[in-house]
């Protein structure tokens, strides 16, 4: 295509189409650091619109979002880089809800963005490490659909995790 | 929003989450609710999950896994063949003598995460000078079925103390000079088999040598992935190799009391939730 000329090539941007129609016009440098933008990219080489019918525009955002920081704090390339990247990771997981958690984690896998899929297991996980049955029920809104006894069967069944 | 709840990411997510959360959380979370506990069930019968949250859990820094055991140097564990426990088959007689004088028996019992298995394996030189070697498979010890499979043993000429261990989910077998002065190197081979169903021979493998240390008494085992553990001076204190970075530090454990003509055994324990990985530790404790 003639807009891809070498002067540009550095700051190429992308359009990404949500499913629910939104775009987003993002940095190469950005968008690839999911991998299955940047194998769009690699395969498709000069389309600068890409549709992903499967992630909705806030979910997609926020995707983004946090691409977009380590993408800016991995260009100073300061030793300090790792801190801020932990300390900006735990800011940007710290408050999610459940329903947001689960459709970000579903984002970041179907955009292979491995690093933010660690992330965001890890704090799912964060969650249940080491909490009481009831906290675990709290955090996730749940509520208890055992017929009475069947929970105690349970107990009995693996006692030795219920000391 | 039913459909945003965590049960219902896709299973190969969910195992990801568990992986991160120790054994006992993760069977407490049986009582959450019916769709945690079908969920939770499905992944602790899973073999791979199980060997997923072995490996995830394996970076630990934490000496608490040691667990430190002796058995005295005179005594073999078995004395005699008549005295095997029952699922106890030689596999092999191997023709070659390949240590006349020596009576040796090395045990190891360890998860094979890339083939689902736990293993037992013992090798026994005995009077005669022949040697057997028995790997064992099963998934539960107890209930072992009899699945014996032969070396080709390689010849360990000049090295002869022999030990057992794991190392990156294989069976590791380990040799050095029995000469207690001096310099000693040590051999790593790594048995060629993840299939756990292997009927035709295994064979080990030359991984790599590391050393010549001095001072090393006995090599002990590898308790983190690139961590050798080894007893120096023969006095109980332990110092760990490190296999990347070449570096020897000592380890700052003070609760071994050794006598004499005592040999320094160590195993490393993790904890799992997963039943089968319960027996193996009880087996163990009753061999100890």
């Amino acid at each position: 295509m003639s807009s891809s000329s070498t002067t540009t090539t550095t700051t190429r941007l992308l359009m990404l189409k949500a499913s629910d129609g939104v775009t987003f016009e993002v940095e190469e440098a950005v968008a690839t650091k999911l991998g299955a933008i940047n194998n769009m990219v690699e395969e498709e080489g000069s389309e600068d619109l890409i549709c992903l019918p499967n992630v909705n525009g806030k979910f997609l955002g926020m995707v983004l979002e946090w691409c977009k920081k380590h993408a800016n704090n991995n260009t100073n390339s300061d030793k300090g880089n790792d801190e801020v990247n932990k300390w900006w990771d735990k800011e940007f997981v710290m408050d999610l809800d459940q329903n947001t958690l689960y459709h970000l984690l579903m984002a970041a896998d179907y955009l292979s963005g491995t690093e933010l899929v660690d992330l965001l297991t890890e704090k799912v996980a964060s969650m249940i490490r080491g909490k009481k049955v009831e906290e675990i029920r709290e955090t996730f809104k749940i509520k208890s659909d055992f017929l009475p006894g069947q929970e105690e069967e349970i107990r009995k069944k693996n006692s030795w995790a219920f000391e | 929003m039913a459909r945003g709840k965590l049960p219902n990411l896709p299973k190969d997510m969910a195992a990801e989450i568990m992986s991160r959360v120790p054994p006992l959380s993760v069977i407490q979370c049986k009582l959450v609710s019916k769709s945690w506990y079908t969920l939770i069930k499905s992944l602790v019968n899973d073999p791979s999950f199980v060997a997923k949250h072995l490996r995830t859990t394996t970076n630990d820094d934490d000496l608490s896994f040691l667990t430190l055991a002796f058995s005295y140097l005179n005594l073999p564990l078995y004395p005699s063949l008549d005295d095997q426990p029952p699922y106890y088959q030689p596999a092999a007689l191997l023709p070659e003598p390949l240590f006349p004088d020596d009576f040796i028996l090395a045990e190891e019992l360890g998860c094979d995460a890339r083939a689902y298995y736990y293993k037992l394996v013992k090798s026994g030189v005995i009077k005669l000078g022949y040697t057997i070697w028995t790997l064992i498979l099963g998934e539960r010890l107890p209930s072992l079925g009899r699945l014996s499979s032969n070396f080709e043993i390689l010849k360990p000429s000049l090295h002869k103390v022999i030990s057992l261990g794991m190392w990156n989910e294989s069976i590791a077998l380990f040799f050095y000079s029995s000469e207690r002065v001096g310099e000693r190197t040590i051999q790593v081979w790594i048995m060629d088999d993840c299939s756990g169903s292997t009927k035709g021979p295994s064979s080990w493998i030359k991984q790599l040598s590391v050393g010549p240390f001095i001072g090393i008494t006995c090599l002990l085992t590898f308790w983190k992935t690139d961590e050798l553990l080894m007893e120096v001076d023969g006095d109980g204190k332990l110092v760990s190799y490190n296999l990347h970075t070449n570096k020897l530090r000592k380890l700052a454990i003070n609760a071994v009391v050794k006598m004499r003509n005592e040999e320094l055994d160590i195993s490393i324990y993790k904890e799992s939730s997963f039943s089968s990985r319960m027996e193996t530790s009880c087996v163990l404790e009753n061999w100890f």
